[in-house]
């Protein structure tokens, strides 16, 4: 049945097949002469060099360069592993040209991609590396602050650096001191830590239950958490929750210039009750405490 | 690992949560490389293994428990972000829209329904 579809096959057509047209045979003697498929004799007779480019040139160098194992200087290659802030006459850039700039090496937190395998790989990745940054001298860096923004603006870039940094506002402590019973009435769970951190500086403000955590290793925690944020787009913490081992979870809040941790015992009604009876009402005191 | 049923374990979550779930990604922990997900992004699945990561060295510093089951932040723009740590160091991470999904529904069931999904595709 489906041989209806099928083109007849007839006596001509079979003949064509069989004996294929040349060039030649259609254009006659003027036909052109094949120039394809070349063989490859005509490639070796062929000049396949081209007079250099510069393109060519610089890459061809650049090959050679890595080839000899001789790395190029890296702009910001690390001088030495003297992190201590190092202050040296002012270069002619930008805010330096202000009276009292000075120059001033920052470590800044990044920590290698992979460790080079042995002290002869040529090239370090990521290394901790020293930014040579144009400081105005009023600025003072505080080597404790990590984690917090750094005290320089870096020059010839924008970036968080440029924010100076200040101390967290202070606040009253007693108006948590009075509200402490009845945050821990309101919940079916034992608090044991309730903390007031300062952002900026890393000070506790205000700390209830037990003292032997050391608070201000979370500042890193917060600052960092933010910086990861704002790279995939995303802004502004305004509380996390996290469910930590031995039963144990944390609530952290975060203000304009504190941070608020509580931790406390794990049980199926406590997120709820941290989230929506206790955040409620340290969100109305903390302004109340500012100063 | 399943790929087949690590698939059905995002479909799972995908019913729990509706059109809440804007994204996740699931990756083992120290690759940041996402295996499966929904509305992947590279990008984010990168950042959360190293917002894991700081998180661990933060609480461990501090003296405080290591991260067990998840953790949660709440951010502006009603974005919540969750990151559940699996069995055999898998991490999943997702974005939710805060205004579509209850929290009860999403710490009581959605998650715990994930999770439960993942490790059959174990």
């Amino acid at each position: 049945m489906w041989n209806i579809f099928r083109k007849k096959e007839t006596k001509k057509s079979r003949n064509n097949k069989a004996t294929p047209k040349t060039l030649e045979d259609i254009l006659g003697k003027d036909a052109p002469k094949r120039k394809y498929p070349r063989r490859l004799e005509d490639f070796k007779k062929s000049p396949t060099k081209q007079p250099a480019t510069e393109t060519s040139k610089k890459f061809n160098e650049t090959v050679k360069r890595v080839a000899s194992d001789e790395p190029k200087k890296l702009r910001f290659a690390p001088k030495s592993n003297d992190s201590s802030v190092k202050k040296s006459p002012a270069k002619s850039s930008g805010i330096a040209d202000k009276p009292g700039a000075t120059t001033q090496k920052v470590q800044v937190n990044t920590k290698p991609l992979s460790k080079p395998e042995s002290k002869t790989d040529p090239v370090p990745v990521k290394p901790e590396a020293e930014y040579t940054t144009t400081l105005i001298s009023t600025v003072e860096a505080k080597p404790g602050n990590t984690g917090t923004p750094a005290t320089a603006t870096q020059a010839g870039t924008s970036s968080k650096l440029a924010e100076k940094p200040k101390p967290s506002r202070p606040v009253k402590s007693s108006v948590f001191k009075e509200v402490m019973p009845e945050i821990h009435e309101s919940v079916d769970s034992n608090i044991h830590l309730i903390a007031l951190i300062g952002r900026f500086d890393g000070k506790t403000y205000f700390e209830e239950g037990d003292s032997s955590y050391d608070l201000q290793a979370l500042t890193t925690l917060t600052s960092a958490l933010e910086n990861e944020m704002e790279t995939v787009g995303l802004k502004n913490i305004r509380h996390g929750l996290i469910h930590l081992d031995d039963n144990k979870m944390m609530m952290v809040l975060f203000f304009d210039e504190h941070f608020m941790v509580f931790l406390f015992d794990e049980n199926p009604v406590i997120p709820g009750q941290m989230l929506f009876i206790v955040r409620p009402r340290i969100l109305e005191l903390y302004p109340q405490a500012l100063i | 690992m399943n790929v087949k049923k690590l698939n059905e374990a995002i479909e799972v979550l995908k019913d729990d949560l509706g059109n809440a779930l804007v994204a996740c990604d699931i990756w083992l922990t120290g690759t940041g490389q996402s295996i499966a997900g929904y509305n992947s992004n590279a990008q984010a699945t990168a950042l959360f293994e190293r917002v894991t990561e700081f998180m661990n060295k933060a609480l461990k510093g501090a003296g405080f428990p290591g991260l067990k089951d998840y953790y949660m932040l709440d951010l502006e723009g009603d974005n919540v972000v969750v990151v559940m740590q699996l069995k055999d160091n898998y991490q999943w991470g997702m974005l939710v829209d805060g205004k579509k999904v209850q929290l009860g529904l999403l710490l009581n069931i959605a998650l715990p329904d994930a999770r439960r999904a993942f490790e059959e595709a174990l």
